[in-house]
């Protein structure tokens, strides 16, 4: 036990640390009310392509569901299927139509909106930053409880010119890194309210630089739908109502 | 979440607040109002607006006409008037109540065409007088939601009503594809295969297949009254002896353990005064 190697000044952690976690958590909150105010209103899929989908999973409830249905009732049914998914009468647009360019209109507005999502994000983690920065740059202000390879020392101690201090002091900006990873669950506690939470480990997500997912390799729906009805058309009939007296029998004496 | 919460949130969900009784409806209005009132602050969002809606159809029930209209001024103010196709279904009840059923198909005429279930509360308000136009609208309907066993439930009571009893056959079989272990539908089916029968005696595989669903839905569920008494009758059309004292046996156990709603033991008796 010696003296401490270095000696903090006690105001720093009123008028830093106090400070940067205030900040974070208000600009959090703001964020929070801008993208809720600023999101889009959820749109109403087009009726034909909601028809196509429910058509197509209606086929596929037969496929898995056939055995309650007597043989007479499922040979119409499996009939019935195959036509309708092999006649392209429920198809919402025509599988002869170029595939629509993604960068176009709709598939455009998506994209638009994720990236604006993600730009304001960007900015506003970027204005922050430099508002550390520019206010706390200089001198460190804490000291980590876990030791750090020398590699974090131009990352955390970030303006501070002492080539050989220990990487376990850290400079202001490492305080806002922590803080705003532990943003999360404070947001949760203080708010009580979980979605608010998850919202801002969704954005943080987008922040690692992710590329939204594509719907340009989506198979088309005809071929979806004809091996759908290949599919249909090989059932081997069996039905949960043969020998179901006997079984009851058997249950129940 | 306390458990009073949890149970008018499932009275909510499940919809059943609409085959209460009226003891019952006062009872979890009266619950609501306390809920409302004390757990307000441990209440997130949706449940607190789920609770409102739940407020809204009671007090709606109830005739109090002035209390649900506030519900619904809540849910106004909060989602907005002319976005969402579950507030527009909601005003339409309230129309439907206090205006009439006119005003209401009126209202839901000028939503956008593409909302299904503004389209759907349109159809259901025609529902007085089930004619063929009723089933055009219906299967119009479900041309587009294949898979929304309500309608199809519907539509298959509104043929037996018309007496298209085949057709009604081929509708039940569709909500037992979605719901393949729902025995109400199984003894549904034998109902209606045993109509058949009775039309056409000489169709035996009618009264099989009756049989078959019959037992599929004792099968499913060991109490169901319905479905033994279907067992019971039809078995004795057919002369299948083992099944017929199963079925007599099980409904006299049923009957001595009182494990069925009154209205079924009443039923059983009745069942048995007939043979």
């Amino acid at each position: 036990m010696g003296v401490p190697d270095l000696i903090i000044d006690p105001a720093l952690k009123y008028w830093v640390l106090v400070p940067i976690s205030i900040a974070l958590l208000v600009f959090a909150l703001l964020r929070h009310t801008i993208a809720i105010l600023t999101s889009p209103s959820p749109k109403l899929q087009p009726l034909a392509k909601f028809r196509e989908l429910e058509g197509l999973k209606s086929a596929q409830v037969f496929k898995r569901n056939y055995w309650v249905l007597p043989k007479h009732d499922f040979i119409n049914r499996q009939s019935l299927h195959v036509k309708r998914l092999t006649d392209g009468s429920l198809l919402a647009e025509d599988p002869n139509n170029e595939p629509q360019n993604p960068l176009d209109s709709n598939g455009m507005d998506g994209m638009m909106d994720m990236a604006k999502g993600q730009f304001g994000n960007m900015i506003a983690q970027t204005a922050m930053m430099s508002w550390v920065n520019f206010f706390f740059m200089g001198f460190v202000l804490m000291k980590l409880p876990f030791p750090l390879t020398l590699r974090f020392k131009q990352m955390l101690q970030n303006g501070v010119a002492t080539d050989d201090l220990d990487v376990r002091w850290v400079s202001s900006i490492s305080w806002y890194f922590i803080a705003s990873m532990g943003l999360v669950s404070v947001m949760n506690v203080l708010f009580n309210d979980e979605s608010m939470g998850e919202q801002l480990q969704q954005q943080m997500m987008l922040q690692g630089g992710q590329p939204p997912p594509m719907m340009l390799g989506a198979p088309k729906q005809d071929k979806v739908m004809l091996a759908e009805a290949n599919d249909i058309r090989i059932i081997s009939y069996e039905s949960v109502l043969d020998g179901v007296e006997q079984r009851v029998v058997e249950l129940y004496s | 979440m306390s458990g009073i919460t949890q149970k008018l949130l499932e009275i909510h969900h499940s919809g059943i607040f609409t085959q209460f009784s009226p003891e019952e409806t006062v009872k979890t209005h009266e619950q609501l109002r306390e809920v409302l009132n004390i757990e307000i602050d441990r209440l997130t969002d949706v449940e607190y607006y789920d609770l409102i809606e739940l407020g809204f159809y009671l007090s709606l029930i109830m005739g109090k006409d002035k209390e649900s209209r506030n519900c619904l001024q809540l849910l106004v103010d909060k989602f907005g008037d002319d976005l969402s196709p579950r507030i527009a279904s909601l005003k339409a009840t309230y129309l439907q109540a206090t205006e009439g059923t006119q005003a209401a198909i009126e209202y839901l005429s000028k939503r956008p065409g593409d909302e299904l279930q503004s389209l759907k509360k349109r159809i259901s308000l025609n529902s007085s007088n089930r004619d063929k136009k009723y089933v055009e609208l219906l299967l119009g309907l479900l041309d587009f939601t294949p898979l929304d066993v309500e309608t199809w439930s519907e539509l298959g009571e509104t043929y037996y009503q018309l007496a298209n009893v085949d057709k009604a056959i081929w509708c039940f079989q569709e909500v037992l594809l979605i719901q393949p272990f729902n025995y109400y539908v199984c003894a549904r089916l034998g109902e209606l295969y045993h109509a058949l029968y009775q039309r056409d005696r000489s169709k035996k595989t009618n009264l099989e297949l009756s049989i078959k669903y019959f037992a599929r839905s004792v099968e499913l569920c060991s109490n169901l009254v319905r479905g033994w008494s279907g067992l019971l009758t039809t078995t004795k059309e057919s002369g299948n002896d083992t099944l017929h004292k199963l079925a007599s046996d099980k409904l006299k156990l049923i009957e001595e353990s009182q494990s069925a709603t009154r209205e079924d033991l009443n039923f059983i008796k009745e069942i048995k005064s007939l043979s």
